[in-house]
Formats: structure tokens, sequence, C-alpha cells
């Protein structure tokens, strides 16, 4: 296989599985306290502080309506930047960084929220599950801009 | 010099320096058009500078040097070796010329006709050489003459080479002269640079901090001598770095005598400008946004503020106006002051305007001072010329200038007499980098509020509960007779929910304040004050200011984050953005106008305060007596107390004094010392001591008293910073001495004890009854202490009392036929007030030849002088029982006699 292969994280929040482009992501860590912020979304739990820098927690689960069956054992903030703001993403679970070709992605089903829409670029199976492949600025974006509240409106 | 040569100085030092590289590459290179370009535009510039400047032989140099290059660039001439040579001559002509003007201030006599004689000439040879080619033949005896002159004027090169070698040695004279006596050198350094390595200190400085709170835990960690000289150095550098952003403000006030000049040009007016402080410094940020507020007002102050000459003649004013720039450092600020003996404001035109603009509801007008209609030149859509004019007035108002100087934690406040003048003072922080902010606890987590605007901090009581209230619905402290409007954390944080615009039901909670054993952080933004209730203070922590990311960005009330020493995020709280977002200026507003126009209806004058000394007299529950009612503390060696009987008698000061146990089933003589307290009747040397254990504490507090008979010497119990005291009946023991304590009290042989009784009955309907004729005494004050105070006193001295808690309620009595022989009143009381009650009573009661006594503890002169005219018969202060005692003594006899 001469394919362009890319390299992702594969993380999981209950029984829904996600993976990051490794470019993307600058640290996975054990999510630690967080300071919470008055008056922010809901969706986003907390500032923390990762060596110096301050990064803005956001609950993954619930930006995307995820229900959960049973609570989470742990919880995983994986660490992106855009523009010089860090923020970290909670998972409940970090797996193994896979390989992806990329004609092996699939476009998202039509199916799910459409909010899933916006922050993903298309899906992978992989031999057990179905991977939803994020990207962490357009992730961000949709918070920034609001688009989750609007979203779950349309939902 | 002037401050605009200076720059153009250090520009064409600068612009040269690039033209020399960039001429030896277009040598390199001549069909370079991009390079031709931008030199052509130096040159241009450096030309159009000088012209603009009055810079006569650099201007000529320049133009010249300008004419080639523009021929080169117009494809005219050919980039050659011997017009660069030229090009470099005239290039070190306007260098030397500048040199010289650098060095004298002035450009150097002389003319430079040889270098532009030089250009000239190579030019026309240059279209000589073209015509050649074009027309060989024709016009030779032009082409000649051309040819002759061209080359005349080449031939002067030697005696030219001689002349520059001259200049080149003065140059380099020149530059060893500028490198020995302190050179100005500078180096510039992007922006962004510098503020990377800044952000980058300021981390090392958190750093630091963290680390130096690990190791204060161990004090004898083996790492704190390095720690302290890596906390000098951080420091050292911080500060270092810091100065890179200093600037001194002249930077911001360069263009001002410009536009000044200008401006009155413009307007036909007289105007000048003085500034001082020029070399006071501020970071660079604070600089750029004070710019243009300070331009605006300099405008305002110009077009608005000073007069025509012929206007300010006519009102004895000198013909030209000055305008004061004032700039100095103040306790970590940097003050701006800016004042014009223009005309002034005029709050009436002001107040018209605001209500025309619809900022300003008219039937306020009458309750505002001057000066808070003046504050309506702040906001959004105001503007004072009768007609805009092109100078001010450009959409650009005062609001503008106060949101900027407010977004930088600045204040602005402002001040106008009419006529005379008015200024400005701006208070800006030196700084917006680091901060020193104190780290308040709200609702569980820790905030950084930044200490400029923290005025003070109050503790709440739960006995201030009552200080609380509601006004628009909103809930307000009174401090100090000031009303600040208070938010607390469920505002604070539950502010979205309200701003939907839909009313929920915790806007009803929200109203009911939490306030046991917090605190109010009173808190500072522009002019407005506001109360922030806050759980716990923590440390003052220097803080650097980071941004909040932009996902937080709608949190509104945050100026930022920050990592504290211990590492931990917190979020720092912005008071400008609460006090918009709360609207604390309408609550303000609003309370002010319901304040004047309800009168102090509200009572809060009811709340008068009384120091009261706390102590402990034998077991049970302490007691109290006013601290104004006792004349010393002392301490009375045993030896010296003698017990005869019932009696206590210590010797003292060459007399007797009688000593009063409070509490004679629990109290004991001390065998040492003992301690007393001693009420003593100055005029008299009348004195008795009271024996206590020890003084508690004195509180400042109002005083609930709940009445009790169950003790004689006691009036009764009130709860005095959380403990319940006893408050002495002092007429109690008075009544107990047989000196001659009150001038009347002598009179009487069994002294008051039943204090508590707390009727009316006192006062005689007048009903025949004649019996106590002569001694019925109505007392008319708010304050239940005083009443009960003055009571005993009045009671032990003879008289039968009744007391009114108001004028209202003595009114009502006066209605109901009861009468009197003399009328004791408080001054400052709700509903009516003491002036207002004399009067009636003078005007239209039956009571108005009774003898009035005014007690107050207001007592100036004036106050005095304006209770007599009123009707008062005698003024006395409040607690001067004696006197008290005496002028009733004097005003009854004095009737007694009349009648």
């Amino acid at each position: 296989m001469t394919k362009t292969l890319s390299q992702y994280l594969v993380f999981n929040i209950d029984t829904h599985y996600f993976a990051a482009n490794v470019l993307q992501i600058d640290d996975v860590i054990r999510s630690k306290k967080t300071t919470n912020v008055p008056l922010s979304k809901k969706n986003i739990t907390g500032l923390s502080n990762l060596r110096g820098h301050i990064v803005t927690e956001i609950d993954v689960a619930k930006t995307l309506n995820i229900q959960r069956s049973k609570k989470p054992e742990a919880s995983y903030s994986v660490v992106t930047h855009i523009d010089h703001e860090f923020y970290s993403l909670a998972f409940d679970g970090i797996g193994d960084v896979i390989e992806i070709p990329a004609e092996g992605i699939d476009p998202l089903p039509e199916t799910v929220q459409k909010k899933w829409h916006f922050v993903s670029h298309g899906v992978f199976q992989d031999r057990n599950y179905l991977i939803v492949l994020l990207d962490f600025p357009l992730f961000i974006k949709m918070i920034t801009e609001n688009k989750s509240d609007v979203m779950s409106i349309v939902a | 010099m002037d401050d605009l040569v200076k720059e153009f100085i250090e520009e064409t030092i600068e612009g040269l320096s690039e033209l020399d590289t960039d001429l030896v590459m277009l040598e390199k290179d001549p069909d370079n058009k991009d390079l031709l370009d931008k030199i052509f535009r130096l040159m241009h510039t450096i030309k159009g500078t000088c012209g603009f400047l009055a810079l006569p032989r650099l201007e000529k140099s320049a133009h010249a040097a300008e004419n080639l290059l523009d021929l080169f660039r117009s494809g005219g001439m050919d980039v050659t070796e011997e017009a660069m040579t030229i090009l470099f001559l005239c290039l070190d002509r306007v260098r030397y010329l500048t040199f010289e003007l650098r060095e004298n201030n002035v450009e150097p006599q002389g003319d430079d006709q040889d270098i532009i004689d030089q250009i000239e000439g190579i030019i026309l040879l240059n279209e000589q050489e073209k015509n050649n080619e074009n027309n060989s033949v024709e016009n030779t005896d032009v082409v000649a003459g051309i040819e002759n002159e061209a080359q005349e004027k080449i031939e002067q090169k030697p005696e030219q080479d001689e002349k520059e070698d001259k200049i080149d040695q003065k140059i380099s004279k020149l530059n060893t002269t500028v490198v020995t006596d302190k050179p100005p050198e500078f180096l510039k350094v992007q922006m962004s640079v510098l503020e990377n390595l800044i952000n980058m200190v300021s981390e090392l400085v958190l750093t630091r901090n963290q680390i130096l709170q690990l190791v204060s835990a161990d004090e004898d960690s083996e790492l704190a001598p390095t720690l302290q000289s890596l906390n000098r150095i951080v420091s050292d550098l911080q500060e270092g770095v810091m100065k890179t952003r200093m600037q001194p403000i002249s930077n911001a006030w360069t263009k001002l005598p410009r536009i000044v000049r200008d401006l009155s040009t413009e307007l036909g007016k007289k105007i000048d400008l003085q500034m001082f402080g020029e070399e006071t410094e501020l970071d660079r940020q604070v600089l750029e946004m004070i710019k243009d507020p300070l331009t605006h007002m300099i405008r305002n102050a110009c077009d608005h503020g000073i007069e025509m000459p012929e206007d300010r003649v006519a009102t004895g004013k000198v013909e030209t106006g000055i305008v004061t720039l004032r700039a100095y450092h103040e306790g970590g600020f940097v003050i701006l002051e800016l004042h014009d003996d223009g005309k002034g404001l005029d709050a009436q035109k002001i107040g018209q305007k605001a209500i025309e603009k619809g900022l300003l509801d008219e039937s306020r007008l009458d309750q505002l001072s001057d000066k808070q209609i003046l504050q309506n030149i702040f906001k959004p859509g105001f503007s004072t010329a009768q007609q805009v004019t092109n100078v001010s007035g450009r959409g650009v108002g005062m609001d503008v200038v106060r949101t900027n100087i407010e977004k930088i934690g600045g204040t602005i406040d402002m001040d106008s007499t009419l006529g005379k003048g008015m200024s400005f003072k701006i208070q800006i922080p030196l700084t917006l980098a680091i901060i020193s902010a104190l780290i308040v606890e709200i609702d569980g987590a820790r905030y950084a509020l930044p200490q400029l605007n923290i005025q003070e901090l109050v503790r709440i009581h739960s006995s201030d509960k009552e200080k609380i209230e509601m006004i628009n619905d909103r809930p307000v402290f009174r401090l100090r007779e000031k009303i600040l409007p208070l938010i607390d954390k469920n505002s604070l944080f539950q502010t979205k929910k309200n701003s939907d615009g839909v009313k929920q039901e915790t806007d009803d909670d929200n109203q009911i304040i939490d306030i046991e054993n917090k605190l109010i952080a009173v808190v500072s933004a522009g002019s407005n004050n506001f109360g922030l209730i806050v759980d716990s203070i923590h440390d003052m922590e220097e803080i650097v200011i980071k941004s909040i990311s932009s996902v937080l960005q709608d949190t509104k009330i945050f100026a930022g984050n920050t990592i504290l020493g211990d590492g931990d995020v917190i979020m720092i709280l912005d008071p400008a953005s609460i006090a918009r977002h709360f609207d604390v200026e309408t609550d303000l507003r609003n309370i002010d106008a319901q304040n004047n126009s309800e009168n102090v209806k509200s009572g809060f004058m009811n709340n008068e305060k009384a120091a009261m000394l706390i102590f402990k007299a034998g077991s049970g529950t302490p007691m109290a007596l006013p601290l104004a009612l006792i004349s010393r503390l002392q301490q009375i060696d045993a030896k010296d107390v003698s017990e005869s009987g019932d009696e206590i008698i210590a010797k003292h000061n060459g007399g007797l004094l009688p000593l009063y146990f409070l509490n004679p089933d629990g109290q004991k003589l001390e065998r040492d010392l003992i301690t007393t307290l001693v009420l003593s009747d100055d005029v008299s040397d009348a004195a008795i001591g009271l024996i206590i254990e020890n003084v508690i504490d004195i509180v400042e507090d109002r005083l609930d008293l709940s009445p009790s008979t169950a003790r004689p010497g006691v009036i009764g119990s009130v709860t005095l910073n959380g403990i319940i005291v006893d408050v002495v009946d002092i007429a109690h023991y008075l009544g107990r001495t047989k000196e001659d304590f009150f001038s009347l009290a002598q009179h009487r042989s069994q002294p008051f004890v039943g204090t508590g009784e707390n009727s009316g009955v006192g006062g005689n309907k007048n009903s025949g009854d004649e019996t106590s004729f002569g001694n019925r005494v109505l007392v008319v004050d708010d304050s239940p202490f005083f009443r009960n105070m003055l009571k005993p006193i009045l009671v032990t001295a003879g008289y039968d009392v009744v007391a009114c808690e108001d004028p209202i309620e003595a009114i009502e009595l006066h209605d109901r036929g009861y009468q009197f022989d003399v009328i004791l009143s408080d001054i400052e009381m709700p509903n009516m007030n003491g002036y207002e009650f004399i009067e009636k009573i003078r005007a239209d009661l039956s009571w108005k030849n009774l003898p009035c006594i005014a007690i107050t503890s207001h007592t100036t002169s004036e106050d005095i002088e304006y209770g007599y005219e009123k009707g008062f018969t005698k003024y006395i202060g409040k607690f001067d029982k004696d006197e008290l005692i005496r002028t009733m003594g004097q005003v009854m006899d004095h009737k007694g006699i009349a009648a």
C-alpha cells in the first residue's frame, strides 16, 4: 500500500469512538482540577493550568449531546491549540494511534446529529468500531461561533 | 528644538543609510523597478518633509536628487556610474546638512548650487546625448551650446570634490564627536519581538512565584539562597523589560501644539497651549490609548472652552486663552490634567440639552446637582456645541473619551466653573501588563479584583442587615449615608438568565441578599461605586493579565484570567464591565433622584450611633455605658479606698470619690488596684466612680434598647457586636450620690428608680389637674437610646417626662390636648426635623410660648444660629447632661416667674 496514511489517535466517550489527527494534538493528560468560569457555556468545564498555559477545558459529551450509559471511570484531556489559545477536550478513554488511509475515510452518515457534521470530516470503519474523525479546529470554531446552541435547536 | 524637527532628523538619518544600501544595489541591478520606486519614495519623503519644515538647503538638494531619480524611473536616463556618483554626492550633502541641523538646530549658511548644478549638468548631458541619437545634424548650435554648458558644469567637479572631501571629513568628525558625548543610540526592535519577550518575562515571574511558594513552605530548603538570587534577578529583569514599554508622555503630545496652532487660526481665537511634565513615562500601550481622547479633549477645549478674543476681553480676561496640560506620577498612576480658562460649562444648558436628547428626565433636573447634570456630557449621543463644527463634534463625543479611558482602567473626572473655565483630571494606570489584585472568594471560588478599583472593604455585621434596603427592586447598602448598589454572587453570576429579557423567578431570590459574615468590597468603576459582596478575602497578588479564550468571550464580566502563585487559574473580574452590565450608573441616578424627592424619608437618620464602652462588672452579662458619659477610666490603689457601711469612698485628688458596685451580688473590691469608670461634672467637681473588673471593647453601634425593669441600675439590654449587654442606668447612681451633682436633684428626696416605665402618662392632659404643673417635659428624639438616656436623667432631676419618637407624634399629643412646660427636641429626625418642628410650634400650636431646647450632636455655630432664628430657646449638646439640667432649671424658673 503506497497510499497516503495519516496517524490518528483514537479516544472514546462511552461507546462512541472518535479519532483526531495526531498533528492536531499537543498533549494527552489525565483531566485535572479546573477553575469554573461563571456565565460560560454549559459545555465548558473550566480552566486549568498546563505548564504555564491557561487551557480551556471542553466537555465533549455535552457539546455533542452524548448520553452515557454508565459513569465514566476516568477522564482524559486531549490538548490542542488554535491561534495561541489552548483547549483541552475531555474524553473517557484513550486508545491507540492508528493509521488511516485517505481513501478509507467515508462521509459521515446523514442520520447523525447535524452538529456532528460541523466537527467531523468523515468516519472510518475499523475492524471493531465506527470511528468518527474529529477536526479540532472546527470543533473549537463551532463553540466559539455559538453554533452548538443553534444546532441543538435545529437538531 | 522642535520635536517635529527632531523626529525628522532621526528619520532622515535612517532613510539616508537605507538609501546608501539601496543605491548600491541599484547600481548592480539597474533594471530593478521596485527598488528604484522605493528609492524615489524615500527621497521624496525627505524632500517633502524639508519643505514642510522650511529647510530650504535640504529641500533643494533633495529635490535635485529626486529629479535625477525621476528620470531613472521614467526611463529618460540610464543608471550610469557617473550619475550614481553624483547621486551619492548629493546624498552625502543631505546627510551633512542633516547633521549640521542636529548639531546647531539650524541649517548651515551657504547654498548647494554646486551639487544641484552637477545634477542639472548630467541631466542636460543626457538630454544632449538623446538628442544626438534622434537628430544627429540639426540644431548643432543649440546642442553645442548645451554641450558647452553641460561640460562647463561638469568641469566644476574637481573643486566640488575638494568641497566634498571637507564635508566628508566633517561628517566623520561629527560622527566621532557624537560618539563621545552621550550617544543617543537606538535600536529599532519589532514590537512583536518585544511583546514576546515581555510575555516570557511575565511567565518567568509567575513561575518564580510558584517556586517561592513551594520553597517558603520548607524553611531549611537548600534551594533558599539560590532562589533568593533568582528572585532578585527576575525582579530586575521584569523591571528592565517593563522599562522597554515605557515611553515619555510627550510622544502623545508632540502633535498637540500644532493642532492648537491650526485650530486657533481656523477659529480666529488666541490660544496658548502650555504643557508640563512631558517626561512623565507610561506604558506604550496606555500611551496609544490616550492619544486620541487627549487630542479630542484639546480640540474641545479650544473649540468650546476658549472664547473669542473680544468676548474674553469683555469679561475681563486676557485676550489669549490658556490651555494647560499637565502630567505627573502619583501613587502608581499617571495623572493627566487638562485645564482651560474658557467659559466653562453651563449646567443649565447641559441639562436642557440632555433633556432634548432624551438622556435626562425633565422632572429629575431639579433634583440633580450641577455636577451631576454636567456628567451628562459623558453620555453617548451628547454634543455640547450649538452647531457641529468641523473642529470638534466629529461623532466622537466625551463618551468615547471616557470609554477609552475606562478601558485601560483609568478614570476621568471633571470640574467646571461657569465663566472661569473647566478642567479634566484623568487617572490612568502606569502599565497594563502586571497589576496588583486582591484575591477574593465568591461562591467558593477565587477571583482577582484589580486593586486599583477597590476603594475599601466593609465587613458586614449581622446587625447591619437593616442597612441593606431595596430601592427600585435593587439591593443597596447605606455606607456613611452614601448609597451603594450591591451586587452579590447570585446577580453577578446569573446575569445571563436576567438579560434574556425573561423575568425569572430567580429575580426575586436575587433580592434576598445573604450577607451573613461577608464583606462588601466597595469597587469603583469610573465615577461610580458599587458594592460587591464577597465571602472572604485572600492575598494581594501581582498578576499577569492573560486574555480569556475566545469561547469565553461572552462571559462579559471578566477582564481576563491569570495563573496564581499556587498554579491555579483564576478569573479576573472587570469592575467597569460589571458596572456597565448592571447599569450601576442608572441605578445610582435613580437612587439619587428618589432620595432627593423623598427627602430622607426612608429614616436612615434613625440609625444614630453611639460609641459604647463594654465592660465586665461582676458575674453575668457584660455591661455598657455610652462612652461620652464617661470622663475617664481610673485605677485606684486599694489602700485609698475605704468602706463604711454601704458606702465605698476613695481618696482621690485630695477629694473623696464615692464608688459604687454595679452588680452588688457579684462584685468585690480588688486587693491592689480598683478599676473605676469615673463620671464627673466638670463644673461642680462632683464625681462618682463605678467599679468594674475590666473593659472588654468599645463598639460603635446603633442602640435598640429593650427596657428591663428587673434590676435597679440597669436601663435595659442591647445587643452590641453580637453580645448582649446591660446598659447601666446612670441616673440610678447619680441619684444615690449625696454630692451636689445636679442642681435640681438635691430638691428631690427620692431618687427615681423605676426607669423602665416607658409610657406617655407623664404628660398631663389639660384637665385642670394642676398638681404637677411646672415640671412636665416633652422629649422628642428619634433615637430610642437617647430617649432612654434622657428620661432617667430628667426623671432623676424631678421632671415628668413624655417621650416621642418624632415631631409628628408630638403634634398628635398636642392635638389630643397634652400640655407641657418645656420641650426638648432633637434636630435630625425623620419625617420632620427639629427646625420644621419648632417653626410649627412657634407658628400655630398652643405650645407656641413654651421654652424649647434643642438637643443635638451637631452644634456648629451656624447650626445654633439657625436654631435660634427658628425659635429655639436654648441649644444643648446631646451628652451635656449638666448643662441640660441647669438650662432646664433656668428656663423653668424663668417660666415660673413669668407665670
